[in-house]
């Protein structure tokens, strides 16, 4: 009796002892959709929100007016804006990329530009990758963003849905991860560089629909994307290699067909985790920072589906463990970041979005 | 009576074309998956084929079982109409309901859910899909009239 006593105190300890690891502030709320955050120099907060509008945040509080002189964004669907970026030496040349839709209804695709920031404005704007073809589908966009150590841009391109079958081929951007320097040139080393009938802006293929992407510290490129039903993936991204969508996958059709009847298959890569039932996996990011010790080194996926942060345990690039994080919130979260001050940010996918800090409870 | 009849005779016709639409769903999806490169085994497409069969059930047989009732309906009403041709207006109703709906679908949703109906050629194979049910129900009824 004495011992289960003792177990059932250890049990509530522990347990308390977790609850109040963090706690969560509202920063800002009265968003729509917001889709990715970035952290200034100065303080502020740049949010993209998905209908079509870039915030400059100080104090906490929503801006008169958003940021000026966007380019035209097709609004519709999944489209609209996407991600944001700053450039490794934005306080040098306050350059920042910026993902989103462009086109119409019946011809859209993920376009990046490269812009300076000069207040609240964009000036010196650059188109910088237009995915080709366009298609006449308004999902499946892909648009997160990454900046490689050698200052190369990595940009996911979804498969467009109905364009499922030309993540596999190389003559098109749809379901790709692409590479290029940050003036829109291609790299040299680009794995396909040279060949015929291949676009040399491709770094993998073989994706549906990524909007999770990072470069951790240790310089390893990981890769997110949302399965069909089930099949969710998480993805270390090794150039050249072929991700399998939708020649393999561990999800099925929404209609309750296959995709395929296959998990594998030679020469196409296994992701290190998957999830199913689905997760939707959205924001992404590697916990560096010192508010929470415990988590260093740790991956958090933001998942829309299942209203909470997957926390990743990570060693020698395999999944140990996993925590399904602030399901408490009964929120959408769509992107998950690390900010200068080591706190988890949150962003939660509404039309009244919010931005929500996750810091240490003491 | 006569609609106890029309109804058996509509739903063997529905259970027919879902069976064959399935099945040529299935089909398109291997073959895409054959064109990467990878080789599909007689038990595999056997199997893959059964599975979609069950698995498309919510969906698919929902689909053609409402877009059969309104298509036989108006058929029916055109036939009373427009005078005689009752054949060839079940015939007419089978072969293009399921297409107009996949397209309807792709309208209003922005995207194709049955990878089938993504190209004409798909369209028109499930078309006559339908008009194999369409088939059926005339024969069915023309049987049990007898």
């Amino acid at each position: 009796m004495k011992t289960l006593f003792k177990l059932c105190l250890l049990l509530f300890l522990v347990n308390t002892a977790a609850a109040k690891e963090y706690k969560i502030d509202t920063i800002v709320e009265g968003l729509a959709y917001p889709w990715a955050i970035a952290f200034l120099p100065d303080g502020d907060l740049l949010v993209t929100e998905r209908p079509g509008q870039l915030l400059r945040i100080a104090n906490g509080k929503l801006p008169a007016s958003p940021v000026t002189n966007l380019p035209d964004i097709f609004v519709g669907g999944q489209g609209g804006l996407f991600d944001v970026l700053l450039d490794t030496d934005f306080v040098i040349n306050q350059r920042l990329y910026l993902s989103f839709a462009s086109g119409s209804k019946d011809a859209n695709a993920t376009q990046v530009i490269s812009a300076r920031l000069d207040d609240n404005n964009l000036v010196d704007i650059e188109t910088i990758f237009i995915a080709s073809e366009a298609k006449d589908t308004p999902y499946h966009f892909g648009g997160r963003l990454a900046l490689l150590a050698d200052q190369t841009l990595l940009i996911t391109v979804g498969d467009g849905f109905d364009y499922r079958t030309q993540a596999q081929s190389l003559d098109n951007h749809f379901g790709k991860l692409i590479r290029i320097n940050t003036d829109g040139t291609v790299p040299a080393d680009n794995p396909f560089v040279g060949q015929e009938d291949v676009l040399p802006e491709i770094w993998t293929f073989g994706h549906r629909n990524p909007q999770g992407l990072l470069v951790s510290a240790d310089g390893t490129v990981w890769l997110h994307e949302h399965g069909p039903r089930g099949g969710d993936e998480l993805n270390i991204i090794r150039p050249g290699r072929n991700y399998g969508w939708p020649a393999i996958t561990h999800g099925m059709d929404y209609i309750g067909a296959y995709v395929s009847p296959y998990t594998e298959a030679a020469g196409m890569e296994q992701p290190v985790v998957y999830w199913s039932p689905s997760i939707a996996p959205a924001g992404f990011c590697e916990y560096q920072g010192e508010a929470f010790p415990r988590w260093q080194g740790n991956l958090f996926v933001a998942a829309l589906v299942e209203k909470s942060v997957r926390r990743l345990v990570i060693s020698a690039g395999e999944v140990l463990s996993q925590d399904t994080m602030f399901t408490e919130l009964e929120q959408r979260i769509r992107e998950v970041r690390v900010g200068p001050d080591g706190n988890l940010y949150l962003l939660t996918d509404s039309a009244d979005g919010k931005i929500l800090r996750v810091s240490p409870a003491n | 009576m006569g609609i106890i009849k029309a109804t058996l005779s509509l739903v063997v016709a529905v259970a027919v074309t879902y069976v064959l639409t399935s099945v040529l769903g299935t089909q398109f999806v291997l073959a895409e998956i054959q064109s990467f490169g990878l080789n599909i085994s007689i038990s595999d497409r056997i199997a893959a084929t059964l599975h979609d069969i069950a698995g498309l059930v919510p969906v698919l047989l929902t689909l053609v079982s409402a877009t059969f009732l309104i298509a036989f309906i108006i058929a029916s009403i055109g036939a009373r109409l427009f005078g005689s041709h009752h054949k060839g207006w079940y015939l007419a109703a089978g072969f293009t309901s399921l297409p107009v709906t996949m397209v309807l679908i792709k309208t209003a949703m922005g995207i194709t859910p049955f990878a089938a109906a993504g190209s004409a050629f798909g369209l028109f194979l499930i078309a006559l899909c339908g008009l194999a049910g369409g088939w059926v129900f005339v024969l069915l009824l023309r049987h049990r009239g007898a």
